[in-house]
């Protein structure tokens, strides 16, 4: 029965329900839509703009004094000059979201380990990457960052990723991620057959 | 601290979906390398049952005019369509594509795995959300704000 909860993998359906549930909790219970592109983004905006105001800085005319900012359980319409495609702009719930996600894996991967018995490792392997990339050192570290800055920085141009565009966006009707949802997975899918073949695998 | 006390709950939440997207099999490099190749359907069924479900249920609440918990009423999905949607979208499935990661499934997989790779991509996640903004006012400078989501 652990085994069932805690190593095997959840059926894919169930998984995917749980999603749901949890979107339209999230939304019922503290107002919010679930999209993690945007928790960085936010958690990026609110330390530069920490550091930034160590310094001397002249207000620009053309942005609010603290772009993006503003603390509140409503909506917000504003002008945001950092480009984020639009969603209540309050930080301070996304940077917990976002602590959240990783202790949710924490439990996950402490449990997986404690009743599946292997033990915890921690290094730079990275499973299924490993075997297909056969990449070490400066190569996979620079092939990692340059993944994710592609990844940070595609979402917020886009305004969402997987979370918010496809199981928000996406049923939601909304035109953006009924453009982005076929967009991203239809490159996922060509690039991953480009680099299979480049790869020989 | 005040902060603490007014979080928690999205705490909660996050940790309830960084423990489903560690469950479903979303933090493994090889279920979506798999999936992209069309040999394995994980993932298709996580997100396809999510999406059904969620169609349903906003079409429920946006016909319903339930307010939510916190008062005022519930904020649905307003995503701007704007010029950056969808080259987003494409360098964000090339990042995805190389490495198996989304903002969301490379948290939860940190905290799963605790791997030196989750920071690696994790730091630049957080660099290219930096970069972006800088990149927006310098070129960009379209208007990509509405209301809500």
């Amino acid at each position: 029965m652990a085994e069932s909860i805690f190593v095997n993998l959840w059926p894919g359906w169930l998984a995917g329900a749980a999603i749901s549930a949890l979107v339209v909790s999230m939304l019922a219970a503290r107002n919010r839509l679930l999209s993690v592109s945007f928790c960085y983004a936010f958690l990026v905006d609110r330390v530069t703009d920490r550091l930034d105001r160590l310094k001397p800085q002249p207000v620009h005319p053309e942005m609010p004094a603290i772009p993006g900012m503003s603390v509140t359980d409503a909506p917000v319409s504003n002008p945001n000059p950092s480009g984020d495609a639009g969603i209540a702009l309050d930080t301070h719930w996304s940077t917990a979201f976002l602590l959240g996600i990783l202790l949710g894996g924490l439990f996950s991967g402490v449990m997986f380990r404690w009743v599946g018995g292997s033990s915890l490792a921690f290094s730079m392997a990275y499973p299924g990457f490993d075997e297909i990339w056969k990449l070490s050192g400066a190569a996979k570290t620079a092939l990692l960052f340059g993944g994710g800055i592609l990844v940070g920085f595609g979402t917020r141009m886009s305004g969402g990723c997987t979370s918010g565009h496809a199981i928000v966006g996406f049923p939601a009707m909304q035109k953006a991620s009924w453009i982005a949802m076929p967009t991203f997975f239809g490159v996922g899918i060509a690039v991953t057959f480009l680099v299979r073949y480049l790869l020989g695998v | 601290m005040k902060s603490v006390k007014r979080y928690w709950t999205f705490v909660l939440f996050g940790a309830v979906f960084g423990f489903i997207l560690s469950r479903a099999g979303a933090t493994r490099y090889d279920v979506i390398h798999e999936m992209f190749i069309f040999s394995n359907f994980q993932l298709i069924w996580v997100i396809g049952a999510a999406v059904a479900l969620n169609m349903i249920a906003f079409q429920l609440l946006a016909r319903s005019r339930w307010s939510s918990a916190n008062g005022g009423s519930i904020q649905l999905p307003n995503r701007v369509l704007h010029p950056g949607t969808f080259p987003g979208a494409l360098l964000f499935g090339v990042g995805w594509a190389l490495t198996g990661i989304c903002p969301g499934t490379v948290m939860a997989q940190l905290g799963e795995s605790g791997g030196g790779s989750s920071l690696v991509m994790i730091a630049g996640i957080f660099t290219g959300a930096w970069i972006y903004p800088k990149v927006h006012r310098r070129f960009f400078g379209w208007q990509a704000t509405g209301c809500g989501g």
